[in-house]
């Protein structure tokens, strides 16, 4: 049962708020995930971030830093924000989630179905997060991992990887539902030649995965036929049958959605 | 904690707990227009506010959340009574029906067009995309917005929305305000939940953790000993009357087979033991003190199990009969558990329950055999589907309290008066006793039908005199509601080498889940409304119904029709393709047409013998040709995109208009002092517009303006008695008892006007508006309205009408469409839907048009995304809205159209017959065949997702 609600005015006090509250305090955002029904955590303490500033984007020549508190719809909306994560915020059909659901939240809750996890790892996003002994750089596939919980101050990407070639998905049975499969790849072609390829999965397992070791089977040649990566894809992911469809149907819908995006990537 | 918000431009302060959700806390201040639909999942936006300028849904924040910021509900712009432009625009495009999504659909809107004053469709249905509505069909939303946009810049624009019909009428068949829509507009107090008084005990029920068990022990007395508890209801303190929920004409073909609460759980969710409480937090933790022990009883899920040698039995009662009772009966009963207590039947319904069997019926015309044997022809295939649910955003309601020694009983019902006899029934008392007030009703489709928690309202207010609320959560919704019933159906069909059919049979098996309500009439509906779509001289049905430990069934918009449609229409394109016969030539040659008499309707009376019945229109033939022309039939269309197969498929539906020689209702009509009315309807209103087709009918005979009659409805100490909104009925029976009783005040009028005038009553006749107008002069009725109320008058002109029949009148409909399945992902999109339906005399065109996108739409969600599915211990896992899936705007199909076929029926009123149940028989088997069209194959399956696509490409495995 939610005992204090806490809007703390800068990331040190956050921090000093989460460390002294110890177990079940969780940091909130927007809401969308901590106040739903579907979070079935006790909470105890909850911190806001919302008087934090984290809204800011910030370019540099080498990274596009994305504060972490922005809407979902301001990722959307704002022209600074690159297209792909554009394309992976539309997928969350529902405006009204949009309109206060943020990056931090979707990347915090950490689901396997999230529809922006996706592409930020196959961007090699880094996460910015804030911690007792000041900022600290992590790659967000090893937040996503080791299901870390430290307070996400921004999210920056290379600007070079957002000059790369990309293509984001989802399978989702309705509009609204939540997505069954995601799939994001970033894909660098040279003379008709996979250069360099990241390729990131939702749905398939406990957590948003890159298939890395698909990337390698890749990188460096001529695109493989369809039904050649597809039958890799098959042999390397694990779904688990549940209410949103059986594991050889999500195995292979995780095959075709990651094929469309290299091969739309590869176009591109 | 305190917090400082603007609320609808007003400083508030609130005390509040961190924990408080911001809808609670404005339902709280008295905003009432944010609904809960979802329990706080975030997954159906009724309860939308703009927060700080952005549409956001206040069940998904806590009231710190909201601290220092601006909130903006319907309500800011309901000022001085004035309709906003997006209010009066809504109202004006028909979108409001039951009005329980409107304020949230319409504070989308007011957000949209601040954001851009000339929206695309793709930004409305950007805008509207978190807001679930089961009603509407979302579709006439688009005008709504184009007339709120234009309205904001010229407050008297207005746009054509529908078609009108019968010149000659002046209000009957033309496009008018629904006469509720305004107020649900505007958000006002309107539903069970918007009347409950401050003193109000709440009631929680502890439901079954086991889809079947006996409760071996009970222990309530911890829960008991809790401050706040008034009184716990259990089996053992439960009265022991049998009786059934289904709201049915009395007597019921469906069975009494439970109590209030019984010492055998039925289904996951079943009652074990009711408690009220002065809050609905000490009802909870009470619920939770209560020690049951059960005995744990394997439970059957489908038809398969239920009929199985060995099945577990779900009522091993002993068997009693009203009349009828069988010669072997003693014997019968030898075999039964007196621990599943009895079954009580009006009259046979051919019920072995022993074998969990818990209705049957066959009949035919002709001779079966000998038309297979005629025929080149024949095919025998099975079609099954899914259990669906209705899905009401209001859910399972009702407030009951005492006043003096009467009992009140609001409720969101469409049953008024069988509520009221089932209650009276229960607590053993008489009806006048009783007063049941229908308020609005937040969306019904048959679920409503049923009496399905308040009577144990009832119950516990007449024991304790405690003023008592009961609300259903979502999950109750599904698991202890009413779905539609499951059903396994075999049709055999035989043809001649030309196409006409020779045979036609129906194995129908259903699943009633674990109690009987509407067990023989909904599957025999199946038959009813699909056998007569088709002429064919020897046709056999049978009906077999089974129990089982599933969430129960009951009455679904439709009420069984949508499923036999699927069976016997997929049935006849498999047919034609067996013929090598284009389906919609089969459909030609078969089809029923215009005064042929329905000799199957013999057979399948509701219970009893029915009645043949001539077809006195039928308007398919031109809803066939408009829908072949509209869709480009036998065009075959390709895509650009060579994993993307286009097919395209048509059926022909039907529905009836009520239950001839069953259904009754009665309305009053009163003369006001200024020669305005008061029509007194028995109907109840679910959010259809009954009560506007019912003003429509008074005003339009009596020569006013329909802003001269108001209504009253469904009030059974004010109304006269109507059986209820269900089968059909509203138009074609309350309607017409509108109709009558205006009819009757006519004559009364014309007699008055004849005194004052000294004329003849047959030199006289009414005119607009409110006159009646003789050879030598004339006279208002506000001149009558005084004459006749004076202290020399005959009294206050007052008119009884009533509406029975014995004739039928059959709405009929072409649907077709056009999906695209895309063979790599197994997804159907539906790129066109039209709905060419012909329900006589449009009554409220724009209304009826609703109507039909509804019925249309929700068809699809259970065609293509919708089930309940249940694990191994019978627990359905996905009873919350989100992973049912339910269809919302972005899942409308890319060109959706709804066309009114007029005819001209005679028995009527004024030539109407009924619209919405029938709109939902035709998506099922239009999609899939139009699948088999696209990529050859057959599913009988419904829904049809993606994984059933590709299994039967053999893109994935069996």
């Amino acid at each position: 049962m939610l005992k204090e609600f806490y809007k703390p005015n800068s990331i040190a006090e956050a921090i000093g708020l989460k460390m002294r509250l110890g177990a079940d305090t969780y940091y909130l955002a927007g809401g969308t995930e901590l106040n739903s029904l579907d979070f079935k955590k006790p909470v105890k303490y909850l911190i806001s971030i919302e008087k934090l500033g984290l809204n800011k984007i910030n370019k540099t020549d080498e990274y596009l830093s994305i504060g972490a508190g922005l809407t979902i719809q301001e990722l959307i909306d704002k022209p600074e924000i690159p297209k792909q994560l554009k394309t992976a915020a539309s997928h969350i059909v529902n405006r009204n989630i949009r309109n206060i659901g943020t990056l931090v939240g979707n990347i915090g809750a950490n689901k396997s179905c999230s529809n922006l996890i996706p592409i930020l790892l196959a961007l090699d996003a880094e996460l910015t997060t804030a911690t007792p002994t000041g900022e600290q750089k992590l790659r967000i596939e090893d937040f996503v991992k080791d299901k870390k919980d430290e307070l996400i101050v921004s999210v920056n990407i290379k600007q070079k990887k957002i000059l790369k070639s990309f293509a984001v998905k989802k399978y989702s049975r309705t509009a609204n539902d939540i997505s069954i499969i995601t799939s994001a790849v970033v894909l660098e072609k040279v003379d008709n030649k996979v250069k360099d390829i990241s390729i990131a999965v939702g749905g398939v397992d406990k957590c948003v995965i890159r298939l890395r070791e698909l990337e390698n089977k890749l990188k460096d040649k001529e695109l493989r036929q369809k039904e050649e990566i597809e039958g890799i894809i098959k042999n390397m992911v694990n779904p688990i049958a549940d209410i949103r469809g059986s594991a050889e149907f999500k195995k292979y819908m995780c095959a075709v959605l990651v094929v469309d995006c290299i091969f739309e990537a590869f176009k591109n | 904690m305190k917090i400082q918000v603007l609320i609808n431009g007003i400083k508030k302060q609130f005390y509040t707990e961190a924990s408080e959700k911001v809808r609670d806390l404005l339902q709280r201040y008295g905003i009432v227009s944010v609904r809960n639909g979802c329990d706080g999942q975030g997954s159906c936006g009724n309860c939308a506010i703009i927060l700080n300028g952005k549409v956001v849904n206040s069940c998904l924040l806590l009231a710190p959340q909201i601290d220092g910021k601006e909130i903006i509900t319907i309500d800011y712009f309901s000022k001085n009574r004035e309709l906003s432009a997006v209010q009066s625009a809504f109202v004006d495009a028909g979108i409001v029906q039951c009005g329980y999504c409107t304020p949230a659909m319409e504070l989308a809107v007011e957000e949209l067009l601040q954001r851009d004053s000339n929206p695309t469709s793709e930004q409305i249905k950007d805008a509207l995309s978190g807001i679930f509505c089961r009603c509407t069909g979302y579709e006439q939303v688009f005008n709504a917005v184009e007339i709120a946009a234009q309205r904001k810049k010229d407050k008297n624009f207005t746009k054509k929305i529908a078609p009108e019909f019968k010149e000659e009428l002046s209000v009957v068949g033309k496009v008018k305000r629904k006469v509720d829509a305004p107020k649900l507009a505007r958000g006002e107090r309107a539903f069970v939940e918007d009347f409950v008084d401050a003193n109000t005990c709440y009631l929680k029920m502890l439901l079954s953790p086991y889809a079947h068990a006996y409760i071996k022990n009970i222990d309530t007395s911890e829960a008991e000993k809790l401050e706040g508890v008034v009184y716990i209801l259990t089996h053992k303190n439960c009265p022991d009357i049998y009786y059934n929920q289904a709201g049915q004409g009395y007597p019921e073909p469906s069975p009494y087979d439970r109590k209030l609460i019984s010492n055998k759980v039925r289904h996951y969710g079943d009652r074990v033991a009711a408690v009220v409480a002065e809050t609905a937090e000490i009802a909870e933790a009470a619920i939770k003190l209560i020690k049951v022990e059960y005995e744990i009883l394997p439970h059957v899920m489908t038809i398969d199990e239920a009929a199985a040698p060995n099945a577990p039995i779900i009522h091993k009662s002993k068997v009693e009969y009203v009349v009828g009772a069988p010669d072997n009966l003693e014997e019968y009963n030898k075999n039964a558990d007196e621990r599943d207590g009895k079954i009580i039947y009006q009259f046979p319904i051919h019920a072995d329950p022993h074998k969990n069997i818990a209705a049957g019926v066959e009949g035919g015309i002709g001779n079966i055999e000998d038309g297979f044997k005629e025929a080149d022809v024949i095919i025998e295939r099975e079609y099954e589907s899914k259990q669906v649910q209705c899905t009401p955003l209001e859910p399972h309601v009702v407030y009951t309290k005492m006043d003096g020694d009467r009992l009140v009983i609001h409720a969101s019902t469409q049953v008024p008066w069988h509520l009221r006899r089932i209650v009276a029934y229960i607590l053993g008392t008489s009806e006048n006793n009783i007063r049941v007030i229908k308020e609005r009703v937040g969306g019904g489709f048959g679920a409503k039908q049923d009496i399905v928690l308040e009577e144990v309202a009832a119950y516990l207010t007449w024991i304790t005199g405690r003023p008592i609320f009961y609300r259903y959560t979502r999950e109750e919704e599904f698991i202890a509601a009413r779905t539609r019933h499951v059903m396994k159906i075999k049709v055999k069909l035989g043809a001649k080498k030309d196409g006409k059919l020779t045979a036609v049979y129906m194995d129908l098996k259903a699943n009633t889940g674990p109690y009987g309500s509407h067990c023989l009439t909904v599957p025999m509906n199946a038959c009813s409304k699909s056998l007569p779509l088709f002429l064919c001289d020897n046709v056999k049905f049978k009906v077999t119904t089974y129990y089982s430990n599933i969430a129960p069934t009951g009455a679904y918009q439709g009420y069984g029709a949508p499923k036999g449609s699927f069976a016997l229409q997929m049935a006849a394109a498999e047919l034609a393709e067996k013929l090598g016969m284009d389906l919609l030539e089969f459909l030609e040659k078969n089809r029923v047409r215009d005064g042929v008499m329905l000799e199957i309707l013999r057979c399948l009376g509701e219970g009893r013998e029915g009645t043949p019945q001539q077809v006195s229109s039928c308007g398919l033939e031109q809803a066939l040709k408009k829908g072949a022309e509209l869709i480009r039939w036998g065009i075959k269309e390709e895509s650009e995109d060579p994993d993307i197969k286009i097919g395209k498929g048509v059926v022909i539906i039907q529905q009836g208009s009520g239950l001839p020689g069953l259904d009754s209702a009665n309305a009053d009509i009163k003369m006001l002092g200024d020669g305005t009315f008061m029509l007194l309807s028995g109907g109840a209103d679910l959010g259809t517009g009954l009560d506007t087709v019912s003003v429509k009918m008074a005003a339009e005979v009596l020569c006013v303006d329909i802003e001269d009659v108001s209504i009253i409805s469904a009030d059974t100490d004010v109304t006269p008695f109507d059986v209820g909104a269900y089968a059909s009925s509203g138009t074609y029976f309350s309607g017409a008892a509108a109709m009558n009783a205006a009819i009757a005040m006519k004559e009364k009028i014309l007699a008055a006007a004849a005194e004052m005038l000294k004329e003849p009553k047959e030199n006289l006749r009414l005119e607009k508006r409110g006159m009646v107008v003789g050879k030598n002069g004339k006279v208002s009725y506000k001149e009558i309205a005084a004459y006749t109320q004076s202290g020399t008058g005959c009294g206050q002109l007052i008119a009884s009408g009533n509406f029975t029949t014995d004739k039928a009148s059959f709405p009929y409909g072409a649907h077709f469409c056009q999906v695209a399945v895309n063979t790599r992902t197994g997804k159907v999109e539906i790129q066109k839907y039209y709905a060419l339906q012909d329900c006589g005399t449009p009554i409220n065109p724009e209304l009826a048009i609703g109507q039909i996108y509804g019925g249309v739409l929700k068809t699809i969600g259970h065609s293509l995304y919708e089930e309940m599915v249940y694990n191994e211990k019978g627990r359905c896992i996905n009873a919350n809205l989100l992973d049912y899936k339910v269809p919302m705007i972005n899942d409308l199909p890319e060109d959706f159209r709804v066309e009114l076929i007029f005819t001209d029926d005679p028995f009527g009123p004024f030539g109407a017959k009924s619209v919405s149940e029938i709109s939902c028989n035709g998506a099922a088997p239009v999609i899939a065949i139009a699948i088999h069209d696209a990529v050859g194959l057959w599913i009988r399956d419904w829904p049809f997702t993606p994984e059933k696509i590709l299994k039967g490409l053999n893109k994935i495995k069996q």
